[in-house]
């Protein structure tokens, strides 16, 4: 199994580059020979448990940034985005924990669980010093890097690798949630302007 | 030859109604689903009833821009909104918490 290593940025200046950004979407395609593009790599030999902590992981630091982002952000529409990010992301994690009661599954740590909670650790550490417009553009380029690689690895990784039926419908059916919240992040970003 | 009678059914037009008929409301469905309105532009009368049903996992609003103000207030999964326009009028919606998701509602004809 490969190393797990960081996968957001430490500098506040440099807060989702694209070398971090392909850094993410490499350590979780590297699990995922299903989709061919590391043939050399290790198979990603993630269960459906695994699958399901990753899913419940990724949605609870979304939540979990949220939080913080709506005691610091400054524009309306950024803290708007929080709050629905919170509301979405709780709202699937309610079904995934339901889902996994009902087949009696208790989701599993595994490596991309912890790669990506030590990829939120480092991103709330370079968002805390800041501020302002300067927080909101910041928080904004996060989300849209953090969506764009949770929608990489559902396709590339998650749903592929799923074995039982009701755990990849519910995949499957999150996924259109993720695809807009990217759209909408871009969408506020982008009406943020590019000032520092 | 007569056309089959299905055929009549499908084809009918209410708006070809002869002028004085009386045609009841009719109640025409939005579903919520993989983060879309379907159909996304819906045309009614006036005195029809929407009933918008959300069946994604995440909440969502079926909300009104501009002057007319309707707005489905949230609807979790499972949840329906119903309401019945009585002018005639192009509205634009959205979803609040998903601005990316937009719909049309468009209000012509003979009220019913």
């Amino acid at each position: 199994m490969p190393a797990v290593t960081t996968a957001y940025p430490s500098s506040p200046e440099a807060p989702m580059s694209q070398s971090t950004i392909r850094h993410l979407l490499a350590v979780l395609l590297t699990f995922a020979t299903s989709t061919g593009l590391h043939a050399q790599a290790p198979a990603p030999d993630l269960s459906d448990p695994e699958v399901a902590h990753v899913a419940v992981t990724a949605n609870g630091i979304d939540v979990e940034l949220a939080r913080f982002a709506q005691t610091r952000a400054h524009n309306d529409a950024v803290r708007q985005f929080a709050a629905t990010m919170i509301t979405d992301h709780t709202a699937v994690n309610a079904q995934a924990a339901a889902l996994a009661a009902r087949l009696g599954v208790t989701p599993t740590d595994n490596a991309v669980s912890q790669s990506l909670l030590a990829g939120a650790t480092e991103a709330r550490a370079a968002l805390e010093p800041l501020h302002g417009s300067v927080f909101d553009r910041a928080y904004m380029d996060r989300e849209v890097a953090y969506h764009q690689a949770v929608l990489d690895a559902l396709d590339g990784l998650l749903i592929p690798t799923t074995s039982n039926p009701d755990l990849r419908t519910l995949l499957v059916d999150v996924r259109p949630a993720i695809a807009a919240h990217l759209e909408h992040a871009r969408q506020i970003r982008r009406s943020l302007g590019s000032e520092r | 030859m007569a056309p089959p009678l299905v055929a009549l059914l499908v084809f009918a037009d209410p708006s070809t109604a002869p002028a004085g008929s009386s045609m009841p409301p009719r109640r025409h469905v939005v579903k919520i689903s993989g983060m879309a309105f379907q159909p996304a532009v819906l045309q009614v009368a006036p005195g029809d009833t929407v009933v918008w049903i959300n069946q994604d996992i995440v909440p969502h609003t079926a909300s009104a821009a501009g002057s007319d103000g309707w707005d489905t207030g949230i609807l979790v999964q499972g949840d329906s909104s119903r309401y019945v326009p009585r002018r005639s009028g192009d509205t634009p919606y959205i979803c609040r918490l998903h601005p990316t998701m937009r719909g049309g509602l468009t209000v012509t004809g003979r009220p019913r």
